[in-house]
């Protein structure tokens, strides 16, 4: 069952994407599908699993990894960091101004 | 509103950011003081969020997290966990911010404020629930221009604590002093420099109001862009009375987001974006759990310094009035204040206050002068002198006192010698045998000098002279 138009409309609100009316049935299709593959996963039989579902909702093992308070240079110049943004003035990043709408 | 005739409440609950001062960011090494760095120089791929970086979490922001989450009451979860709260917005690079939304750093606490009203004179108190504290990165910042927006994303990635209270706050004066509070709080723990112009300290709030006797809360407003103490009261006391002049007419309260506009002393309404906002907050797969022992807990519990609150009620109990109780806390002296009057109970704690604001070389300067001015008896013009000499000699008041001493005895010598040729009448009477007339004669030799001459001093001149 493809995913409804409505939820697939504010998904793409959410992500700032504009849709088509084809590419928002298209993405309908898309997303159920995915939506499904998860489904299909929950009903793998996981009680024979060791230990407890890990309240860290990681299945790493790790824990606990922290970096003492300390400053190290940054692998990027702000040139670098700069030249990836769209547009930039006086150091700043521009962008369009977010109060017109 | 006055108290005695009124019909409405209000309610306000509060949240807060506080910036944590840590020497570098949240999940990064940059560096976090950027308050004189040029935009966008204190970046990295970590904060803005490039593909493949690994954020690792700043040991220190977990540590002050965990001290104000106690200091404020709370109880300290054993599992710390950060989420990821998404949204799309020009001051977040990453497309969402790193906080805790299902397990925060500490929830249910609670602070007791004591403030002085603004009568200057009167203790006041009131007590705020904690709903809970949990630690996030900050956004970058946006400036507007006529063109466009301008991004500096140096603040990106900064810690901040976020503070959510219960609707527990009654008034405008209420909320300003819990903040004021909290503020004392921060910076006595030395997590934060908590200047709210600077917006270290960033403060949004919930106001709404309601028929007194009514269970049900009215129509939540929030409460944006106060960024400062006064601007704050200023913003809630309209929110309050605008409130409760639509509730008088019978108006409906929209429930909304409404901003201070300095300009116009006023709240406006925010627009608000279409749509309920929907943050799809999941864990961050990036960062693995923190489980926080109960010794460390326990252990940062006994080691936190007296709070602001507990060093106000030790001065109290040390005899020092309210209100100069805490005006000397806000000139940052009342920890010393209290050191003192606790160390050394034989100090005057008024004439401590009195001087502990001043410029000493040392604490036991200050501890000597006040308990040499004391104990000589020495009038406030002679402490002064005092004070002046120890500040150009660089020697201690014990060492000083006897020359200063020595000076109002010769000054005051010479106002007895002019009060006795003046009162030839008294003499005279005094020599008759009339003793009566020496406080007669004390009295005109504290009136020449001003009132600045210790009476006992003049007396013992005057009697010294008159029965030569």
């Amino acid at each position: 069952m493809p995913l409804p138009k409505d939820q697939v409309e504010w998904v793409a609100r959410l992500a700032y994407i504009e849709l088509t009316k084809a590419e928002t049935s298209k993405y309908a299709e898309e997303l159920s599908a995915v939506l499904g593959y998860v489904d299909e996963l929950r009903e793998v039989d996981t009680s024979t699993v060791d230990g407890n579902p890990p309240a860290g909702g990681q299945i790493t093992g790790l824990s606990n990894v922290l970096a003492a308070d300390a400053v190290s240079p940054s692998e990027i110049t702000r040139e670098e960091f700069l030249e990836r943004a769209p547009a930039s003035e006086k150091g700043y990043i521009k962008v369009k101004s977010v109060f017109k709408k | 509103m006055e108290e005695a005739d009124a019909k409405y409440e209000a309610v306000i609950g509060l949240e807060i950011h506080v910036q944590l001062r840590t020497v570098s960011k949240m999940f990064c090494r940059c560096d976090n003081d950027s308050d004189k760095a040029r935009p966008n120089t204190n970046v990295c791929p970590v904060c803005m969020g490039y593909p493949g970086t690994l954020p690792v979490t700043n040991e220190q922001a977990i540590d002050w997290g965990i001290k104000t989450a106690l200091a404020l009451g709370c109880a300290v979860n054993p599992l710390q966990r950060f989420d990821r709260k998404n949204y799309f917005y020009p001051d977040l690079p990453k497309g969402y911010q790193i906080s805790q939304f299902f397990y925060p750093v500490g929830e249910k606490g609670n602070v007791d404020v004591d403030y002085l009203a603004s009568d200057r004179k009167t203790r006041k108190e009131f007590s705020v629930g904690i709903t809970r504290l949990h630690l996030e990165e900050d956004a970058g910042k946006l400036i507007h221009t006529q063109d466009g927006t301008l991004v500096d994303l140096n603040r990106c990635g900064t810690p901040l604590i976020e503070i959510v209270t219960e609707p527990d706050i009654k008034s405008p004066e209420e909320a300003k002093a819990f903040m004021q509070e909290l503020q004392r709080m921060v910076r006595s723990l030395g997590v934060s420099m908590a200047d709210m112009e600077k917006g270290h300290l960033r403060v949004d709030a919930n106001v709404s109001v309601r028929p007194i006797g009514q269970d049900v809360l009215g129509a939540k407003v929030e409460v944006k862009n106060m960024n400062s103490f006064k601007f704050m009261e200023m913003a809630l006391k309209f929110e309050v009375e605008r409130q409760t002049a639509m509730l008088e007419k019978g108006e409906v309260i929209e429930q909304e987001t409404r901003g201070w506009d300095e300009k116009t002393n006023s709240t406006v309404s925010q627009r608000t974006k279409e749509g309920s906002v929907d943050y799809r907050y999941f864990p961050e797969p990036d960062l693995p759990p923190i489980y926080i022992d109960q010794d460390k807990i326990d252990g940062t519990k006994n080691q936190l310094a007296a709070l602001p609150a507990e060093l106000r009620s030790r001065g109290e109990a040390s005899g020092l009035p309210y209100a100069r109780v805490v005006e000397l806390q806000d000139l940052g002296k009342m920890s010393e204040f209290v050191q003192l009057t606790t160390d050394y109970n034989d100090i005057d704690p008024v004439l401590l206050a009195n001087w502990i604001t001043k410029d000493f070389a040392s604490t036991k300067d200050l501890r000597e002068f006040v308990i040499i001015v004391k104990l000589e008896g020495l009038s406030n013009a002679a402490a002064q002198k005092l004070y002046a000499l120890m500040q150009t000699k660089k020697l201690p008041p014990q060492d000083l006192v006897g020359q200063i001493q020595m000076a109002d005895k010769d000054e005051l010598t010479g106002l007895v010698k002019q009060v006795l040729a003046e009162n030839a009448d008294a003499v005279a009477k005094f020599k008759a045998g009339n003793t009566q007339v020496l406080a007669y004669l004390t009295g005109q030799v504290m009136k020449k000098s001003g009132g600045r001459a210790e009476p006992a001093l003049a007396q013992q001149i005057l009697q010294s002279l008159l029965t030569d």
